[in-house]
């Protein structure tokens, strides 16, 4: 036993140094010679429903369908799955047959009206004649048909806008989850899925967490049809591709894949659809979860996919020839590819006029370098480079440190530690005092902290400001970020003063290079410098002549030179 | 390759990153030690020398497109000249950057850590190159690319403060030291552009190898223009700098330029731009010695190689004593060394395999022998 | 055999802490609150002829809460003797409980009585340390540094550091003295072609009065140095003049309208007030304002290894007093009051020359600068050592005044 736990020890400490094949990912658009990983073997989605043995497609035999349905559904036992037996009549004969579907999910007005009553009433249809089943065509002969029941039904009996004909009972069953009803009839060995989606789900209504002034003020809900019709309604163009790929072996979530095909990247949709197709998990409830299935490299917790719950800014990017993938069941879409570029601007940078559009970025590029670099250097000059401070300010921190017991560091951690504290309980605190213990937490208690000479005032500024920048960053993921990388500066300061700085902000900038975004570098277009160098500062709305070089689009143009026509009608 | 293309922004940073370290440290006081007064003059003969030096390099590159100085040397003498060559070269890099980081830790030791033991300061540098290697020489580069900028504004920045205290007739009498010692002598101050170094090794990385030509006569030429300025501002604005011998110049620069009432001695920061383009230069440094060493063993991956060397630099860099060993070491080892390898072997090793690739061209015309990678 | 994640993560861990260990020698080395700051130095030749060093240590009062206390205890000035600076401060750690720190120095003081025996020793090691900085100003004071130190009690302002940094800036205006930092100082002590000066300071009281020196009868505003102007409040410190140096040794001192020539003639000199007796009355006085129009022209010729220097003033005059009967608009007025006031400048310039080559034997205005290019080598021109050739130089000065209207009133 020893014997075996020394070997390995030392074949682990070997293994440390020895050269390992990196089976890192390496997907990029545009250079060719980083090779590209081994296929994965596109693996199959596993049934946890079905036994292997089961039949897949549906029965002839009306009771057989029943009862499988039954199994399939545990309909004793489920309380919402309803199960309605009746009588068909077709062409003077009747046919046993049932419908199911989920109560709660269905409109169950469309279903009486226009599949329960014209399949069981009599209607005109019902009494046509065999002898006039002709069709009228263009061609010359029109043969007699047979009678062939399904498309009898599904011609002339069923008056419902979308009706598809199924004929394994997993697209049934797909079908009935969504909210859809199926209908089985005897002697036909194909069962139809019958659109009458009805469920209640939030209206449309503002974007909580992307507050702008002069865009629009609709925001993403929970149901994927909705955000849909969304998007489609703002571009307003036929090329808009939606499609729809199925993620997670039980829940069978729909994420919906939307792309410009005219415009957008082969490679990039590809790479899109090949990643969310071959993801191996049972269930997927929010597009949070899906941004880290999906994401290069989550190990460094910089942000490499945009989340935005509005309509108007998926556009812009869809338009600018990025995909947006959409998850059935959450308000938060997923655009790819996210640059860091992208997680400075704010939805409303292209509504306004673009001077304050690129004054409010450098006043967001400012607050992002106070949030991360503010409390590190007050540690590192403090400790070590005291020479920095101007004399009067130094001689006001030292003054107004005297009485402080603790050092610096201490101080500095504890302050930040009440914080988050404070950040954290203030998201539970139920919503009338919400904004009181706001209050009450930053300013009293910071106030009596100094009164009693548990801290010193400067320090309650620093930690102010602070606070206060990382609020300024406009995403979400990127702030938190921040609030990690906040330690390690303040730690390495501690340490070794601008030196350790220095390092860590080295070792920054070396992971921010080394992440690429679905193949695209993240620090675009700064490094590598591309051509048509389109920076975090915006152009005039008038100067927008070509899309981001780094994407690859199909049209990388998208403004004549001289867009305002009516200005220069001559050139 | 194991490293795709670099670009040739790119490449015009890395070379300049080489003398932007080396201003920082010793090298406009050796030059203005060498020739006196006369030290501008002597840069601009130096300048003109290397352009034309440059100009014959190219030239001799033409028909050596994707090779660098090693698949040329091994074009010529097979596998033993290969591995000579390498060894030099992984011998250049490891003192010349051993040499800079002992000496830029003792600055630090000096100014900012007085309590903090050498070997740890020397380990931080080291630390921050190994991880930024193991992100690939990519990363490496490009990270080269952000930091270049920062490096030539902090180094502008004192340039231009201090040309209130300018005294232009400093740059009398105007001979120097002497006609001999600026013009004869001074001649081997040639080494100051190390930079070159980098030039050999430069061709099969870039995208467009048509660009070789423009990337080395900008790279070099931004890099004379900063030794230029480096040495006209210490010579024109103090006038001790001839009689002493300070541990940095610009860094008494900076402390002598007048910032205004507010911010009173800003140096730190400055520091702070120099520390990040030394780990640049080290991460550099170690890239290039590791691709040598996989390209003269014929290894697949040389990864791990990279602790190797990395702990090769630190037991070097602890060897030398005290500064003035250091100094002894940069002014008159390295000096010996960069312009015996870099303007004689190398040059010669580019003749001699021109006039065999010509040799070679001409009895068989059809084929074309090079080495491939 | 792959190492799992938690266990590289605890190596890592481990690691880490070890390095941060380590480095315990860092950690609380220069806190911010364990430092004592010096704001001004003083040394004087002790007894024995040993050092005596003076430090002035500024107390921050501590504010949140408290209004400010008394002014007394802003800060507080310890004398130590000792053998050479850094002892010195050594002695002064083991005294005081925080650690000492010279980053925040804003002034060096030297006694007359110590300048006289040099200073070269002192000004390298202060060059060597790493804390002071070299822009704080050198002043040599004609009483002793400690007495300067004790004395100085800031009337306008609170800290005593800002009243050492903004002191010397009445140069710019007044044109008495001139702002002279430790880095121009050693630069101009290594420099082959000028000789080094420092601020004179001293201590004006009303026994100081007595002692001043008057050079004619008629009193005349600033013809005096330091500790000499006839004010008439507190003792306080005063600086007037400049002290200089021949080497490292002080040679001389000027006054106030000396140095005021020497501004000129050099190139430095931003505004000044000169008074010239009135050529329209008697017993009055006109009061200009001057300021440099073109820069000053020096030229040196070598005649015979001796210096002849030229200096081309051009300067550009407003009237500031004004009288009852006075009537600048017309020409013929302008060109008498120009007339006086050259040749009144130019007087008091071949003063100062004739002294800084004859008396003091010091080139402090850098005339060596514009003859260096007649030599072609450096061995040349240490050969011919300018330093000691200056005191046979003779001058040529030319003053150009151009006096433009008064300010408000341009006739009355």
């Amino acid at each position: 036993m020893d014997n075996i736990k020394k070997e390995s020890f030392i074949q682990k400490f070997n293994n440390f140094f020895k050269y390992k094949d990196t089976d890192q990912y390496n997907f990029s658009i545009g250079e060719t010679t980083i090779e590209k990983s081994e296929e994965n073997n596109p693996f199959e989605k596993q049934s946890l429903i079905s036994p292997p043995e089961v039949e897949k497609k549906i029965f002839s035999n009306f009771n057989d369908n029943l009862e499988h349905m039954k199994v399939v559904y545990n309909s004793l036992i489920n309380s919402d799955i309803i199960i309605r037996q009746f009588t068909l009549i077709a062409k003077n004969k009747q046919y046993p047959a049932f419908l199911l579907y989920i109560d709660g999910m269905v409109d169950s007005k469309i279903i009486n009206d226009f599949v329960l009553s014209p399949l069981m009433l009599r209607n005109r249809a019902n009494i046509f004649d065999i002898d006039d089943n002709k069709s009228f065509t263009n061609s010359q002969a029109t043969k007699e048909k047979k009678f062939n029941l399904g498309e009898y039904i599904l011609n002339h009996l069923m008056p419902q806008n979308s009706v598809k004909m199924a004929n394994e009972f997993s697209d049934i069953t797909t079908g009935v989850n969504s909210g859809n009803c199926a209908l089985f009839v005897d002697t036909l060995n194909c069962a139809f899925d019958i659109d009458v989606k009805g469920f209640k789900q939030r209206s449309i209504g503002k974007p909580d967490n992307e507050m702008v002034i002069r865009g629009s003020q609709e925001g993403f809900t929970e149901a994927i049809r909705t955000n849909t019709s969304l998007i489609r309604r703002l571009v307003n163009n036929e090329n808009l591709i939606i499609e729809n790929i199925s993620v997670g072996n039980i829940s069978n979530t729909s994420c919906a894949v939307c792309y410009m095909k005219n415009i957008a990247n082969n490679e990039l949709v590809s790479e899109v659809k090949y990643r969310l197709n071959n993801i191996n998990i049972d269930y997927l409830i929010s597009s949070g979860q899906l941004e880290q299935l999906i994401q290069d490299d989550s190990n460094y917790s910089l942000p490499q996919i945009i989340a935005s719950e509005r309509p108007d800014k998926a556009s812009n990017y869809l338009l600018e020839g990025r995909v947006v993938i959409i998850v059935n069941g959450s308000p938060y879409c997923l655009i790819a590819p996210g640059t860091l570029v992208d997680f400075i601007s704010s939805p409303e940078d292209l509504n306004l006029n673009f001077r304050f559009s690129n004054l409010l970025k450098i006043v967001r590029v400012i607050a992002l370098i106070i949030t991360l670099f503010l409390p590190g250097l007050y540690v590192a000059i403090t400790n070590f480079h005291q020479e920095l401070i101007p004399t009067e300010l130094l001689f006001a921190i030292v003054a107004s440190r005297d009485t402080v017991p603790f050092p610096i560091i201490f101080e500095l951690l504890l302050m930040e530690l009440s914080f988050e504290l404070i950040r954290e309980a203030g998201v539970r605190v139920p919503s009338p005092i919400g904004p009181t213990i706001g209050i009450v937490g930053g300013l009293i208690l910071g106030q009596a902290a100094v009164d009693a000479n548990v801290v010193s005032p400067i320090l309650i500024i620093i930690i102010a400001i602070t606070g206060i920048s990382s609020f300024a960053v406009p995403d979400f993921i990127l702030s938190f970020h921040c609030r990690l990388a906040r330690f390690a500066y303040i730690f390495s300061g501690y340490l070794l003063g601008f030196l350790g700085i220095a390092m860590v902000l080295f070792i920054h900038f070396i992971i921010m290079i080394s992440i690429k975004s679905f193949g695209y570098s993240y620090l675009q277009p700064y490094v590598p410098i591309t051509r048509d160098y389109k920076g975090i500062l915006l152009s005039p709305a008038w100067k927008r002549e070509h899309r981001s070089d780094f994407l690859n689009t199909k049209k990388p143009k998208k403004q004549n030179k001289i867009s305002m026509k009516w200005k220069y009608p001559n050139k | 390759m194991n490293y795709s293309k670099i670009g040739s922004i790119e490449a015009i940073s890395l070379i300049i990153i080489v003398i932007l370290n080396h201003i920082v440290l010793h090298f406009p006081k050796n030059l203005i030690d060498s020739c006196g007064p006369s030290s501008p003059i002597n840069v601009i003969y130096i300048s003109i020398l290397i352009f034309i030096f440059l100009y014959f390099l190219v030239k001799l590159f033409k028909n050596f497109t994707s090779n660098d100085i090693i698949d040329i040397s091994e074009f010529l003498g097979g596998k033993f000249l290969k591995i000579i060559i390498g060894i030099l070269f992984i011998l250049y890099f490891l003192i010349t950057s051993s040499t800079s980081l002992r000496n830029f830790a003792e600055i630090l030791k000096v100014t900012y850590f007085p309590n903090v033991n050498i070997y740890i300061l020397l380990i931080a540098f080291l630390i921050v190159a190994l991880i930024a290697n193991k992100f690939g020489t990519n990363s490496v580069i490009r990270c080269n690319l952000i930091i270049v900028p920062l490096v030539l504004i902090t180094l502008l920045i004192p340039f231009f403060l201090t040309i209130t205290r300018y005294v232009p007739q400093r740059i009398f009498p105007i001979l120097g030291y002497g006609f001999n010692e600026t013009f004869f002598k001074g001649a081997t101050n040639i080494f100051a552009i190390n930079g070159i170094a980098y030039i050999y090794f430069l061709m099969p990385m870039l995208k467009k190898q048509e660009n070789f030509k423009s990337i080395s006569f900008i790279g070099i030429g931004i890099s004379t223009l900063y030794l230029f300025l480096s040495v006209i501002t210490l010579l024109f604005s103090f006038a001790d700098v001839l009689s002493v011998n300070k541990l940095s110049s610009v860094y008494s620069l900076i402390r002598g330029a007048d910032f205004g009432n507010f911010f009173q001695r800003p140096d730190a920061i400055f520091f702070l731009g120099w520390m990040l383009s030394l780990m640049s230069y080290l991460s550099i440094s170690l890239m290039l010695i590791t691709n040598i060493f996989r390209k003269i063993t014929n290894i697949k991956n040389s990864s791990s190689m990279i602790y190797a060397f990395c702990s090769s630099i630190f037991i070097i860099s602890l060897i030398p004593k005290g500064m003035e060993e250091i100094r002894y070491i940069e002014n008159n080892i390295l000096k010996i060394f960069t312009i015996s390898l870099l303007f004689v072997i190398s040059f010669i090793i580019m003749i001699i395999s021109n006039i065999k690739y010509i040799k070679t061209h001409n009895k068989h015309p059809k084929e074309v022998d090079l080495i491939e990678n | 055999m792959k190492i799992s994640t938690s266990y590289k993560y605890l190596v890592l861990f481990l690691l880490l802490s070890i390095f941060t260990f380590s480095l315990s020698g860092c950690y609380n080395s220069q806190n911010i609150d364990r430092l004592a700051y010096i704001v001004a130095i003083g040394l004087d030749i002790g007894e024995n002829n040993k050092l005596r060093i003076s430090f002035q240590i500024s107390i921050p009062n501590s504010s949140s809460g408290e209004s400010g206390s008394s002014q007394s205890s802003e800060s507080v000035v310890n004398a130590i003797e000792c053998s050479s600076i850094d002892s010195g401060i050594n002695l002064l750690n083991s005294y005081l409980s925080k650690e000492v720190n010279l980053s925040h120095c804003k002034v060096i003081v030297f006694s007359e009585k110590f300048a006289y025996g040099g200073i070269s020793e002192s000004l390298y090691t202060l060059m060597n340390d790493i804390q002071i900085r070299p822009d704080c100003n050198i002043v040599v004071s004609r009483c002793d540094a400690e007495y300067f130190l004790k004395n100085s009690e800031p009337l306008l302002e609170k800290l005593s550091a800002k009243y050492y940094e903004i002191a010397p800036s009445s140069s710019e205006y007044t044109a008495y003295t001139q702002s002279v930092t430790l880095s121009k100082f050693f630069s101009n002590y290594n420099d082959s072609c000028t000789e080094c000066y420092a601020i004179l300071g001293g201590v004006n009281s009303k026994s100081t009065h007595d002692t001043a020196s008057n050079i004619s009868g008629e009193e005349k505003d600033a013809d005096n140095k330091a500790n000499e102007t006839l004010i008439d409040s507190k003792p306080n410190i005063e600086n007037m003049g400049l002290a200089v140096f021949n080497g490292d040794k002080l040679a001389g001192e000027l006054s106030g309208i000396e140095t005021m020539c020497h501004q000129i003639v050099s190139n430095y000199l931003d505004t000044c007030n000169i008074t010239i007796p009135s050529p329209f009355e008697n017993n009055k006085n006109v009061s200009l304002r001057l300021r440099l129009k073109n820069k000053t022209k020096n030229k040196v010729y070598l005649v015979d290894n001796s210096p002849y220097i030229t200096t081309k003033v051009n300067l550009e005059a407003r009237i500031l007093s004004m009288d009852e009967n006075s009537d600048y608009l017309e020409s013929e007025n302008i060109k008498l009051l120009e007339e006086y006031a050259n040749s009144y400048l130019e007087s008091k310039i071949y003063e100062y020359l004739y002294k800084t080559s004859k008396t003091l034997n010091s080139d402090i205005d850098g005339f060596g600068k514009y003859v260096i290019h007649n030599f072609l080598t450096w061995n040349d021109w240490k050969s011919y050592n300018w330093l000691e050739n200056y005191k046979n130089s003779f001058f040529n000065v030319d003053v150009n005044i151009s006096v433009k209207s008064g300010y408000l009133i341009l006739e009355s």
